[in-house]
């Protein structure tokens, strides 16, 4: 391309190569066409100049600007906000005040002290309820874990039919949540439901065992959640699997390697990576699952199954009690900053981790994940 | 020479058919359950309802007049199709800059698109919330309940998706063919709409159908924000029927309405499944 010298000019700017940031920095300020900005030369006021988006290379290219209305977008309804809640945190915010927030009297730390333990509309305070949630999550993603593994196992060689198989395997993780959620309350209502037909036709349980009340509600809820997003895991995994050399499993093959020397020695040391990720992101979605606690336990709301959103959602919209529901969301953000910083960090130090972490984004939006 | 062809299981085959057998009937059961109850009378889905010899298509006519579920699919259809379709123009728009050129901002822009994503939704919603309610009372107009902060919210979350999936796509794009245009004299925004849109069309309809699922699917800033959507009339009705004493609860006509609002999301996944699992995985693990 390079003997094009007309458009050499534009193309550099076109590869795909990064460049060297900052390597001409100096010349956008000498070269400067508009001298109503020449006073911008010095250095720290360089940021009006909105530099932060200039092309590094020589030539100006505006196509840089298409990112601007996404920007501006995702600053208005995530960043904005985020930094609302924080100042919301430290203000008393109650159903009097709500549209005039901002002259809120300011409540110093009480909504974080007495907020995270004070008993409040459910009756469950912020501690417990994130223990519930971590519970909950790590629970649901183990409890996948063998489920996922042994179906993406069973559709990794060729055979007829795979295709529709593995069609099949997403269908739980399609279906939308609120449908899901719907048909548990059903299927988990006591006597009349399938589980307790199923359990009395076994002799496992008496006819009437009760599981949208108690504590048996948070294994019904954990049950629902493992059959609804295990196949979430299963695409990870797949895709893992796909990027293992079949000539190294061909290999192992010829030197008499069985299936179970190839899967503990070539299979599973290649996956834990994607794994971690898995793991990582799949309790990160089960902690702020909201759809199936709210809409399975609608009119009981056992303490058992009040998670942090749920928990979140009642301080706010029952109680009306808005300056510690931001405290709590700040609280939930913090929580689940520890492992979204892990998870960026692994992003940073191996960029292939970069995609399968685009991938398995893409797999968790768009079953519904808020952001 | 040819290759000799290796067995490629990973599984015994007794153990592979075994345990697929027992997942079949793991993901069978509940969903045969759903289309059982769908189709059964109320007062029998009251009781139970697994009673195959009575099956009836009444309630897929009667739902209708049980709860707004029409409104609420309208709703749901329009909220949700215009906030996946502003997506995934500004997803395609930022994606482009993002996977071609090199910008300051390039780094810190796709950290945020990563980072968005362990960002509780109700972090996001309560401060929404007070800043609608804010601007209601100072304009005076109405915002909760209203289409443009919805879609506008909707929009922003299937934004990221948007463009996460074009941004993976035009990395295996080669940029010999955009290149060869602006040769030839086309401006880059002329490239990006000629060449490269329409050799994004797979990126395109993948994300078209994501940001959709992402509204039609959402329940919490629905049902805070007074959407009457499908997933809020649907939650409503459920609700409206477990708390009903005494009254015959109308589970089929529930479990109807379900069923046909589950319907079109599967059909539409199970039709994009190949990019999703091919396109995405595979070829963004391999590719580039």
């Amino acid at each position: 391309m390079s003997d094009q010298p007309r458009a050499g000019e534009n193309l550099a700017v076109a590869s795909r190569a990064p460049r060297e940031p900052g390597a001409d920095d100096q010349g956008l300020f000498v070269r400067s066409r508009r001298p109503g900005f020449r006073w911008l030369r010095f250095r720290w006021l360089r940021f009006l100049r909105l530099g932060f988006l200039r092309p590094s290379a020589r030539r100006r290219e505006p196509a840089v600007w298409l990112v601007a209305p996404g920007t501006l977008f995702f600053l208005l309804i995530v960043g904005i906000p985020l930094a609302i809640v924080v100042w919301t945190s430290f203000l008393r915010i109650g159903s009097g005040n709500i549209a005039n927030w901002a002259a809120a009297p300011f409540a110093g730390v009480s909504n974080y002290s007495n907020g995270l333990t004070g008993p409040n509309v459910l009756g469950v305070s912020v501690l417990e309820s994130v223990w519930i949630s971590i519970k909950f999550s790590v629970l649901a993603t183990l409890a996948s874990t063998p489920i996922a593994f042994f179906a993406a196992l069973s559709v990794y060689h060729r055979f007829r039919g795979r295709a529709l198989l593995r069609s099949i395997y997403l269908v739980p993780y399609v279906i939308p949540g609120f449908v899901i959620a719907l048909l548990a309350q059903l299927g988990f209502h006591d006597t009349s439901g399938a589980v307790d037909r199923l359990l009395h036709a076994l002799h496992l349980a008496p006819a009437s065992t009760f599981w949208l009340i108690g504590p048996n509600a948070f294994w019904a809820m954990t049950f629902t959640e493992v059959w609804e997003v295990w196949p979430f895991i299963y695409l990870l995994l797949l895709a893992g699997l796909q990027a293992i050399s079949r000539d190294q499993l061909d290999a192992a093959t010829v030197d008499g390697a069985g299936w179970w020397a190839r899967l503990r020695y070539i299979v599973i040391p290649q996956l834990k990576g994607i794994y971690a990720l898995a793991f990582a992101l799949s309790t990160l979605f089960h902690f702020g699952n909201f759809t199936l606690p709210y809409i399975m336990f609608g009119n009981t709301r056992p303490a058992s199954t009040v998670t942090l959103p749920i928990n979140i959602y009642y301080i706010a919209f029952n109680g009306f009690d808005f300056g510690v529901a931001s405290a709590t969301a700040v609280f939930n953000v913090l929580i689940l900053a520890v492992p979204a910083a892990v998870y960026l960090w692994v992003v940073r130090v191996r960029p292939a981790r970069a995609r399968e972490a685009l991938t398995a984004k893409g797999a968790a939006t768009a079953k519904g994940a808020a952001v | 020479m040819k290759r000799k062809h290796y067995s490629d299981r990973l599984l015994p085959p007794l153990v592979s058919r075994a345990g697929v057998t027992a997942l079949l009937v793991f993901i069978a059961v509940p969903v045969l359950y759903l289309v059982d109850l769908a189709l059964s009378p109320n007062a029998t889905v009251a009781l139970g309802g697994t009673d195959v010899a009575h099956l009836t298509l009444h309630n897929f006519a009667d739902m209708w007049s049980a709860a707004p579920i029409a409104r609420g699919i309208v709703n749901s259809v329009i909220i949700a199709g215009i906030s996946a379709a502003l997506a995934v123009i500004l997803g395609v728009a930022a994606a482009y800059p993002l996977a071609r050129l090199s910008f300051r901002a390039r780094k810190p822009l796709l950290y945020s698109l990563l980072g968005s994503q362990s960002i509780p939704g109700l972090a996001l919603l309560l401060p929404l919330y007070i800043m609608l309610a804010g601007i209601q009372g100072i304009l005076g107009v109405h915002l909760i309940g209203s289409f443009p902060a919805i879609i506008g919210v909707y929009m922003t979350f299937g934004l990221p998706l948007a463009t996460v999936v074009c941004f993976v796509y035009l990395r295996g794009l080669p940029p010999d063919l955009e290149e060869a245009a602006m040769v030839d004299g086309c401006t880059r925004l002329g490239a990006l709409r000629w060449v490269v849109a329409p050799l994004m069309a797979p990126a395109i309809v993948v994300s078209l159908v994501f940001a959709f699922l992402v509204g039609w699917n959402d329940v919490l800033f629905a049902s805070a924000l007074q959407n009457q959507t499908i997933a809020v009339t649907l939650e409503q009705f459920g609700l409206a029927q477990s708390e009903g004493f005494g009254a015959q609860p109308l589970y089929g006509d529930l479990m109807a309405a379900a069923l046909v609002s589950a319907i079109p999301v599967v059909v539409l996944y199970l039709a994009f499944q190949r990019y999703l699992v091919h396109g995405l995985a595979a070829g963004a693990l391999t590719g580039t």
